[in-house]
């Protein structure tokens, strides 16, 4: 970790590569000592089909219409990574950690197993362990150790066509720029998970409409953990506040009860 | 009263379907343990929360609210006529939230981790909150009903000590309960994309609060007319008539609040344009708030028993449809098509035509499959113990499987257990073990370090691991 960069790193999954040849998604595996599930024929190339815990990241075959024809595109899901994300929020044990480097790393023995970071992750990133008797959550890693020695994700160091690239996460968001000002009509003029959830360390440029892909695009573009701070945040007050006014009235309702013990009268009634 | 009390016979109606409903509890219960949480529930990612949070959790902590009303009423606003009903509104309600840390344990995935929230503080997070005060608030409940426990054996100097804090324990209770009831709401806060705009809401805290207020008066008025039935006590007319009055208020406000929100987020139409959640959303509105409150409002419904318990069922069960609106049924419907929109239905045995995700699962638990311990499956699996083992697949005879959770160290409870299936059997198990004070102490030890075993725990441990782990072979071969 000596000469580490740590500035945040970001990765671009450039859409229009991707050839669907699931590299990715079997580095992944290997690199994490995943193991497999039980999957069945769903007409569809996608498999499994979607992330579980043991399948941090897998292409996604989708079929949409484009101009009268079929257009057959390859996602890579994967967790985004945001940079204020929901589900280190919503951990009641902080079990999630969003580091420096970029990536959101997760403590399994730290976890109790309430899954409301399943619950409060826009992407549907969390997976649990529901074939076990004492679950988990599991999800992808941004292969954390790899960035902290310098190398990049297993996914990104695999996929053959360079459909992702990986590096600092301005650099990044600049290259997307870059692609979509000179490549005009190729892509859509949106990066997602640029402002998706506050931003996302992951982001991706697609010639398809995301919305039509099945991308979640109802996603607020600020950070999810303010939603539930402004709750939070007015605790102090609502306990002080409370405090004074509830101690007030019940001075100013009880004056004169003599002894002020209210279970005094219950007492002669349960005798 | 205690005279009437004994009357109550254990096979009256009442006791009979109270038991069945703890049977059934029970049983599900030991499904958990034993078929592991996803194939006794029906969950899946996509639906990770269901029936436990929605019901036990959500519906749970809102019908217990009755503690915190009325104990606000009684010693607060000193309304003295309600003095009456103030303990059994305490009792139910520490009762309720019992069961609710109860069925929080048997939900989530590590229960030996139970007290992790409260030593490993997030204060970001709102379940850190919730969690914080329900274990506040029940000890605050149990100390609000020591004293009619202590009075029974005698203990009234400490009766008088904790008469003395009466007051700052019902504000702290009050306090409390604000905190988490709001915050039952502030759930969803973080989950905009997910719900449907109809229950989604900045606002949800208060709503949520409002509400429970309302439930809370209910239950206590359902509670007083059926346990005056059950007890064959004379029915509190007077004391109904004040609670439906509140409730009626309550739910008034409740209803301005939400019809004021909705329109303020232009999300009205959405209420009326007839798809499935404005139905769900229309019933739980009509059924649940508008029609209690109406009929609330009528004086002759106030004073006539069937009015305040049929008002009252109406209020309850609205609260559990908005609970489970919010929780099970909507949440995930705005998901986009392709990226997991589930349903959920609970159910024990999983179909193969739902087999249709990689995230489903086998019936059997993927942990006790594997080369060699059959035995162990004979005795977990089937036995249905409840405690964690999985440490022996490192640690024991029986290793097998792939050890997934790259533990370190190897926990120990296993031993324990298997220790008492042949204390059971009448078998020879080592005498440290079988002594129920001293596992007991065992596995305080072991849940106080949680994943660090002292070391004069460990080596017995280990000695009776070999020691049953033999005899446990020996016993497999000689039934063959």
């Amino acid at each position: 970790m000596a000469a580490t960069n740590m500035t945040p790193k970001g990765a671009l999954i450039d859409l229009t590569k991707c050839i669907g040849c699931r590299g990715c998604q079997i580095s992944c595996k290997s690199w994490n000592q995943r193991s497999t599930k039980k999957t069945v024929m769903t007409g569809n190339f996608t498999s499994p089909g979607d992330m579980n815990s043991e399948t941090y990241t897998l292409v996604k075959f989708v079929e949409t219409e484009k101009d009268a024809d079929v257009s057959w595109d390859f996602i890579k899901v994967q967790c985004m990574h945001c940079k204020d994300p929901a589900c280190a929020s919503a951990c009641p044990v902080g079990a999630f950690t969003k580091t420096a480097a970029g990536p959101v790393t997760y403590e399994p023995e730290k976890c109790i197993g309430c899954r409301y970071c399943m619950m409060a992750c826009p992407f549907q990133v969390p997976k649990y362990e529901w074939d076990k008797l004492y679950p988990i959550v599991q999800k992808c890693t941004f292969c954390a150790e790899r960035i902290a020695d310098g190398m990049e994700p297993a996914c990104v160091k695999t996929c053959p066509p360079n459909a992702i690239i990986f590096g600092d996460h301005d650099k990044i968001v600049a290259e997307a720029e870059r692609r979509i000002k000179e490549h005009p009509g190729k892509y859509v003029n949106h990066i997602y998970g640029r402002q998706e959830a506050g931003g996302t360390a992951w982001m991706y440029l697609s010639s398809v409409p995301f919305e039509a892909m099945g991308f979640k695009t109802n996603i607020p573009a600020k950070a999810l953990p303010d939603l539930t701070w402004a709750s939070l945040s007015k605790i102090p007050y609502a306990v002080g506040g409370l405090a004074v006014v509830l101690s007030a009235i019940a001075f100013i309702r009880n004056r004169g009860n003599g002894d002020g013990g209210p279970s005094a009268s219950d007492k002669e009634k349960e005798g | 009263m205690q005279d009437n009390r004994n009357k109550v016979s254990l096979f009256s109606i009442g006791s009979v379907i109270l038991l069945i409903l703890i049977a059934a509890g029970i049983y599900a219960a030991v499904n958990r343990f034993s078929t592991g949480l996803g194939a006794s529930t029906n969950l899946s990612d996509e639906v990770p929360w269901g029936l436990w949070v929605a019901f036990d959790v959500l519906c749970g902590v809102a019908l217990a609210a009755g503690g915190f009303t009325i104990t606000a009423a009684v010693y607060i606003f000193n309304m003295k006529k309600y003095k009456p009903i103030a303990r059994p509104a305490i009792l139910t309600a520490f009762i309720g939230y019992l069961m609710v840390v109860l069925g929080l344990i048997v939900d989530i995935g590590q229960p030996m981790r139970f007290w992790h929230p409260l030593v490993m503080w997030q204060p970001r997070s709102v379940m850190f909150e919730v969690v914080m005060c329900i274990s506040l608030y029940t000890t605050v409940l149990a100390l609000e009903f020591a004293p009619a426990f202590l009075e029974k054996l005698g203990l009234n100097a400490l009766v008088k000590i904790l008469k003395f804090f009466t007051f700052p324990l019902v504000i702290a209770g009050i306090i409390l309960s604000f905190l988490h009831q709001s915050s039952l709401g502030a759930f969803f806060l973080i989950m905009p994309a997910k719900l449907n705009s109809l229950w989604y809401s900045p606002y949800m805290p208060q709503f949520f609060y409002v509400s429970a207020i309302a439930v809370g008066l209910a239950m206590v008025s359902f509670e007083a007319i059926v346990g005056a039935w059950a007890f064959k006590r004379p029915q509190e007319t007077e004391l109904l008539k004040g609670l439906g009055k509140g409730t009626a208020i309550t739910l008034f406000v409740y209803l301005v609040l939400k019809v004021a929100d909705l329109s303020m987020r232009g999300a009205l139409p959405l209420a009326f344009d007839g798809s499935m959640a404005s139905r769900f959303y229309m019933a739980e509105i009509g059924l649940g708030v508008i029609s209690p409150m109406i009929l609330l409002a009528i004086t002759g419904v106030r004073e006539s028993l069937f009015g305040v318990l049929g008002s009252s069922v109406l209020v309850i069960g609205g609260v559990i449809m908005n609970r489970f609106n919010t929780n099970v049924n909507r949440v995930n419907k705005k998901a986009a098509a392709d990226l997991s929109c589930g349903r959920f239905f609970p159910s024990y045995y999983k179909g193969d035509e739902e087999d249709n995700e990689g995230t489903r699962h086998d019936q059997q638990p993927k942990q006790v499959d594997g080369k060699g311990i059959g035995l162990i499956k004979r005795l977990y699996v089937r036995r249905l113990v409840l405690l964690p083992w999985r440490g022996s697949r490192r640690s024991g005879f029986f290793r097998g499987g792939r050890d997934v959770f790259r533990q370190r160290r190897p926990r120990r409870f296993q031993i324990i257990f298997r220790c008492s299936h042949f204390s059971d059997r009448g078998g020879l198990p080592p005498g440290f073990i079988i002594n129920p004070e001293r596992s007991s102490v065992i596995i305080m030890v072991m849940i106080l370090s949680d994943v660090q075993v002292p070391d004069a725990a460990v080596l017995p441990a280990r000695m009776s691991s070999a020691a049953v782990g033999l005899s446990g072979m020996s016993s497999s071969r000689e039934r063959k």
